[in-house]
């Protein structure tokens, strides 16, 4: 059942970031110079239709409870990916007062993709690597 | 009041349509092929242990707390942790040696159990005196160039007695 | 060939048309991609998504009406289905023949709209809600440009009463001259194509649904699973049935009598709309939703009135 795997539809939330990184995810999606629709992904607006949630942003106080009720409605299997250096490990703004931690504190992880911003083919690389773990979670899951 | 918004103007961007599809996509190939990379992208640190001295001065200015240097007997270990480097090039900047560079390796994408050790370690040792036998760092080659630039002999005494036997020896040089 | 249960199942309706229909939506994609000097991706993208929908789990939200909300899709579905297996091809598929097979065209042609709508109102979000009364508002007006485009044709066919029958529209024309060559019926292939748009909710009519701007996908924003694959699956077999209402009444050309060829024939003829449908898609912007009922309201009923007007007027021999 490998095919399942060629057509992922991705959902992008922003947990408070300086939207450095989101404009490389806007950037791998819809300029044409980095086009993701080749490997069959497509941008969906709610995340009941997602396979790959991409996360940016150290998770604000404020942007907690907003994420947890997305992390709630995601159907199973999906992978998460954390893009950038904030929810993987906060970066610079570790043991701020207004900074909930990484992001594994929440769900569990699968892909971290690290930089400042990352740039778009490191994007793409986390991306297909998500998608062999997602083929895993298929195949434990029947 | 709204003239142009009405979805009639299409006339500009048919043109352009049309044009792209005689000359075909603009899409860069990667992951399929290979792609441009430019000379002075940030990407991974490198540590060259020969030039490192372990004076902490990274470990200082870094903003996001990724370096560490830690002594172990009588080896320094600096371990860098890219999972939480943010790629701003202050220990480049800041390095007196020039031991620690940004190279352009862009490939940062890691899986979860590999998070902890996505690492690279450097190991720097200290040396023997030859005349007290006591341990200590000394100073490495771009360093000396750096603080003697005109000197030619006695800087290699640098490399092989620890400061006192140094000093010592300045003293009975100059004294007997 | 004569309709039989076959004909319902697996050739023109059923297997047939559905992945036909995938089809010709990832070439639909593929073509805006080119346009916007993308890549795009593989041609049987959509067969994919399909299957991967299926092997997914189904959440319910808590405050949705649990009995519509699983089983709106299917009106939709079904009735495309039914319309699939009805219309006849062109030299390939009679149909099942009848005398009032235009009557039930425009009827079935809304039920899509209605499970959307339904769909829609039985999810508890805020988001739906919008795009259900934006859905609502449109639909009046493009469904009444297709009752009078559907109604102009009727009348000019039976010389001033009504003929309903769809192989008697499709026998006038082969006797004499399609319809696309005849200047009085300009105005009404215009406004077919206008409706075509929007019915399919393509840019730039767009607002009711998928544009991700202010509303988020719509009316499908608490689907997924398995109900969500029956409402793209809808969705590719209205493309298939607006293919081949545009060749009953406007180029029914028969080549020979071979049912291959036709077969071969109706899929360029296709491809022709498919064209003109990612054109429009990759230049337009899309409309806001006052704007395009406004312009609903003008262009296209008043070029179908025109060819009502014109054709009155040819049967009554003034023109």
């Amino acid at each position: 059942m490998s095919i399942i795997t060629r057509s992922p539809f991705l959902f992008r939330i922003n947990t408070g970031s300086c939207n450095g990184c989101d404009v490389e995810l806007a950037t791998t999606a819809m300029i044409p110079r980095y086009d993701v629709e080749r490997l069959g992904c497509r941008y969906t607006g709610s995340p009941k239709h997602a396979d790959i949630l991409l996360v940016t942003g150290p998770i604000t106080a404020r942007s907690k409870p907003y994420l947890l009720e997305v992390l709630d409605e995601l159907p199973r299997p999906f992978v998460v990916v954390a893009v950038g250096t904030c929810p993987t490990s906060c970066g610079i703004f570790r043991d701020s007062y207004a900074i909930e931690g990484p992001l594994d504190k929440y769900i569990q992880v699968d892909v971290n993709v690290p930089g400042c911003p990352p740039r778009p083919q490191a994007i793409i690389d986390g991306v297909a690597k998500a998608l062999e773990i997602w083929k895993q979670k298929i195949r434990d899951m029947k | 009041m709204e003239t142009k918004n009405k979805g009639y103007e299409m006339s500009g961007f048919l043109k352009i349509a049309i044009r792209n599809l005689l000359k075909g996509p603009t899409t860069d190939p990667y992951p399929f092929g290979e792609t441009f990379v430019p000379e002075n992208l940030r990407g991974r640190l490198s540590v060259e242990a020969s030039a490192c001295t372990a004076c902490g001065t990274c470990e200082e200015v870094c903003p996001s707390g990724a370096i560490h240097i830690t002594k172990n007997g009588s080896v320094y270990l600096h371990t860098v942790w890219y999972n939480t480097c943010c790629y701003c090039g202050n220990c480049e900047f800041f390095c007196p040696t020039g031991a620690i560079k940004l190279t352009n390796n862009f490939h940062t994408a890691n899986t979860e159990e590999e998070k902890f050790k996505f690492i690279t370690v450097a190991t720097i040792s200290e040396i023997e005196c030859e005349i007290c036998k006591k341990k200590f760092m000394p100073p490495s080659e771009e360093l000396l160039k750096r603080a003697y630039p005109n000197m030619v002999k006695g800087v290699e005494n640098f490399r092989t007695l620890c400061p006192d036997c140094r000093r010592k020896q300045a003293f009975e040089r100059l004294h007997k | 060939m004569s309709a039989n249960i076959l004909n319902f199942f697996i050739f023109p309706g059923g297997l047939f048309a559905v992945f036909f229909g995938l089809i010709l939506i990832s070439i639909e994609r593929i073509m805006v991609a080119r346009f916007q000097g993308r890549v795009g991706p593989v041609f049987y993208q959509n067969v994919i998504d399909i299957v991967k929908l299926f092997n997914k789990e189904t959440l319910i939200p808590k405050d949705a009406k649990d009995f519509v909300f699983k089983f709106a899709p299917l009106f939709g579905f079904s009735g495309m289905l039914v319309l699939v297996y009805f219309l006849p091809v062109p030299g390939v598929y009679e149909g099942a023949k009848g005398d009032y097979d235009l009557v039930i065209l425009i009827y079935f042609m809304a039920l899509p709209a209605i499970s959307h709508i339904l769909g829609g109102g039985a999810s508890s979000s805020p988001y739906a809600a919008i795009s259900v009364s934006r859905e609502l508002k449109l639909m009046l007006v493009y469904e009444f440009v297709f009752i009078v485009i559907g109604f102009t044709l009727a009348i000019y066919v039976g010389h001033g009463n009504g003929e309903f029958s769809l192989k008697k529209i499709m026998d006038y024309q082969m006797q004499n001259g399609y319809f696309l060559f005849d200047w009085k019926l300009w105005p009404a292939f215009i406004a077919f194509l206008i409706f075509v748009l929007a019915t399919l909710e393509v840019p730039p009519f767009e607002v009711a649904h998928h544009n991700h701007a202010d509303i988020m996908e719509g009316y499908l924003i608490e689907y997924s699973g398995a109900p969500l694959a029956l409402f793209e699956i809808t969705d590719a077999l209205k493309i298939v049935v607006l293919s081949v209402v545009f060749q009953i009444f406007f180029f029914p050309n028969v080549i020979g009598g071979d049912v291959v060829v036709n077969l071969l024939w109706f899929i360029v003829k296709t491809m022709f709309l498919v064209v003109f449908i990612s054109l429009a898609h990759a230049c337009l912007a899309s409309f806001r939703a006052d704007q395009e009922f406004k312009f609903l309201i003008k262009v296209p009923v008043m070029l179908s009135l025109t060819s009502l007007v014109l054709v009155i007027l040819s049967i009554k021999g003034l023109i």
